[in-house]
């Protein structure tokens, strides 16, 4: 985490961006068994297939997961008072995601200083996967 | 169609308890190194009793937490009639009221807010809201968690 401080953020400012190493199918693998999310379409090859995908897709969590580790390696996870997602669209093996945010509103709310920044993440051509908001105290 | 006599119904309790390996489990499968989720040490260091889940841990209550009978989403949908290969996540939302770290103990309840039909250009679809609220052993509510399924036809 790097600390940032209420009083040094201007309202648009860019987050520290992530860029993950590319999805692989072992990655689905332990993140179903992690998650304990076993839809088959995440990593059997014909239930992807079944479901119209061609092949096995990405948990959306895991795409969720990745923008998270962006927000904590920005704050600490105890200053994040919201984090919301919407699923924009599908990933697969071997996507490269990047995640980045910035800054669009400092407030006072609960004797805070809070911040809302909006996030999403893209893969290595640009095309948006998440794109969601969070909160955090400063 | 969709069963709508689940909107509101109780359902089977959530019951989840932290613990440090999942935590290392989960951070590991997203390969985030934060220490803060994996190193106790480094987390003491902090200023932390322990280590400290990372933020969408709470996805595991539903998926471990659930009773046979089916608290897990999914299931919950495919007994309200969706075809769980067309099932696709909208949204995930967390509101926190603090860190989850291992010893919590974690109850939770989850309820089918609404399901409103829309028409896509691929044809109907149903937006099913779920909202699950999640306490520890002390009756605190430690997160909120708010998810939209999308069920095609």
């Amino acid at each position: 985490m790097t600390d940032p401080r209420f009083e040094d953020i201007t309202v648009g400012d860019a987050l520290p961006a992530l860029t993950k190493p590319p999805i692989t199918e072992i990655q689905l693998v332990r993140y179903s068994g992690a998650s304990g999310d076993f839809n088959p379409i995440h990593t059997v090859h014909q239930a992807g297939v079944d479901s119209g995908n061609g092949g096995v897709i990405t948990h959306g969590m895991v795409i969720m997961g990745f923008v998270g580790q962006m927000i904590t390696d920005w704050v600490r996870p105890d200053q994040v008072r919201r984090f919301g997602v919407r699923f924009t669209g599908i990933s697969r093996p071997g996507d490269e995601i990047t995640v980045s945010g910035k800054v669009v509103e400092k407030y006072e709310a609960d004797g805070e200083q809070r911040v809302r920044c909006e996030v999403e993440a893209v893969d290595q051509t640009g095309h948006r996967k998440v794109k969601g908001e969070f909160v955090a105290a400063l | 169609m969709l069963d709508h006599s689940y909107i509101g119904k109780k359902l089977p309790l959530i019951r989840y308890q932290v613990d440090a390996s999942k935590i290392r489990e989960l951070a590991m499968a997203l390969g985030d190194d934060n220490s803060l989720f994996l190193d106790k040490e480094a987390t003491q260091a902090a200023g932390y009793p322990d280590i400290i889940a990372p933020l969408t841990f709470p996805t595991l209550f539903r998926f471990w937490g659930g009773t046979p009978a089916g608290a897990e989403t999914r299931a919950l949908l495919g007994e309200m009639g969706a075809d769980l290969l067309r099932v696709l996540h909208g949204e995930e939302e967390y509101e926190y009221f603090g860190t989850l770290s291992p010893g919590d103990d974690i109850t939770g309840e989850l309820e089918i807010v609404s399901i409103d039909r829309k028409e896509g250009s691929a044809g109907p679809m149903d937006m099913v809201r779920t909202r699950a609220t999640y306490r520890d052993q002390h009756g605190a509510v430690k997160v909120i968690a708010r998810a939209t399924m999308v069920v095609r036809w």
